[in-house]
């Protein structure tokens, strides 16, 4: 299963900016906030995990150099 | 499928560190309720409104109905000097005791005036104010009257690391973050 790079940094950006509206829920006092940031994190940490084991070999590559 | 399976593990450790921490825990070790609140990052801090930095000074802000504001003193061992609205000194002092529960009987008298009286037990006021819908309501009646951005920045800021995935979300995505505590200051 390979993933293009775009819906890679959609991803990105969702849990980027999922962090941030669970930061303000948070914040503004909402006991729920653990599930919006939970969710966020999974996103952000999946794009980043998904981008390295794609690109596993480039990585590879640019610290072998 | 290998992948499959990390994020299903992780997915499940994140559901089960991030768990909503009963208040009681937060006072079980502690003796006295003023030596739990100098703990930043505590439910108490929520529940009674006490500017942690500001007691650690010595001084701290006590809300109560979310509006009406005493500031204080530390002045001894469970003893402290208020003011309260109306421009009046109390001296406080409290007396507590965990069993099953909080149990916290708050005592004051004028200055000068030689009996304490009783002016609110301390269970009562968590049952009339619990965290989540005092501060549901309206976020800001937490924050200091007359706090600056700065202040409220910084304070916010060290408050946010309180529960595991809080501090990883802080760790990880400091700009999102900090984005979303500047927003905050700033609309309080």
């Amino acid at each position: 299963m390979y993933y293009k790079l775009k819906y890679i940094i959609l991803l990105f950006a969702l849990g980027t900016f999922g962090i941030f509206n669970a930061s303000l829920l948070k914040l503004n006092g909402n006991p729920n906030y653990h599930y919006a940031l939970s969710t966020a994190l999974i996103l952000y940490w999946l794009s980043i995990i998904i981008f390295i084991i794609q690109n596993r070999k480039k990585i590879f590559d640019l610290f072998r150099k | 499928m290998r992948i499959l399976k990390f994020v299903y593990v992780l997915f499940f450790a994140i559901l089960l560190v991030s768990c909503e921490k009963e208040s009681t825990e937060l006072i079980e070790n502690d003796d006295q309720v003023f030596e739990a609140t100098t703990r930043e990052n505590t439910e108490l801090e929520n529940y009674l409104g006490y500017n942690v930095k500001n007691f650690e000074n010595g001084n701290f802000t006590f809300y109560i109905n979310d509006k009406d504001v005493i500031t204080g003193t530390k002045t001894g061992e469970n003893h402290y000097l208020l003011s309260n609205p109306n421009g009046e000194l109390l001296e406080m002092k409290a007396d507590m005791r965990v069993e099953g529960g909080l149990n916290e009987q708050i005592s004051a008298r004028k200055v000068g005036d030689p009996q304490y009286s009783e002016i609110f037990n301390f269970s009562y006021f968590f049952a009339a104010a619990p965290n989540a819908t005092a501060q549901a309501a309206n976020p800001c009646n937490q924050h200091p009257a007359g706090e600056s951005f700065d202040n409220c920045f910084k304070r916010e800021w060290s408050d946010f690391c309180e529960d595991f995935i809080s501090c990883i979300a802080q760790i990880t995505n400091p700009i999102p973050v900090a984005v979303a505590v500047g927003i905050h200051c700033a609309s309080c």
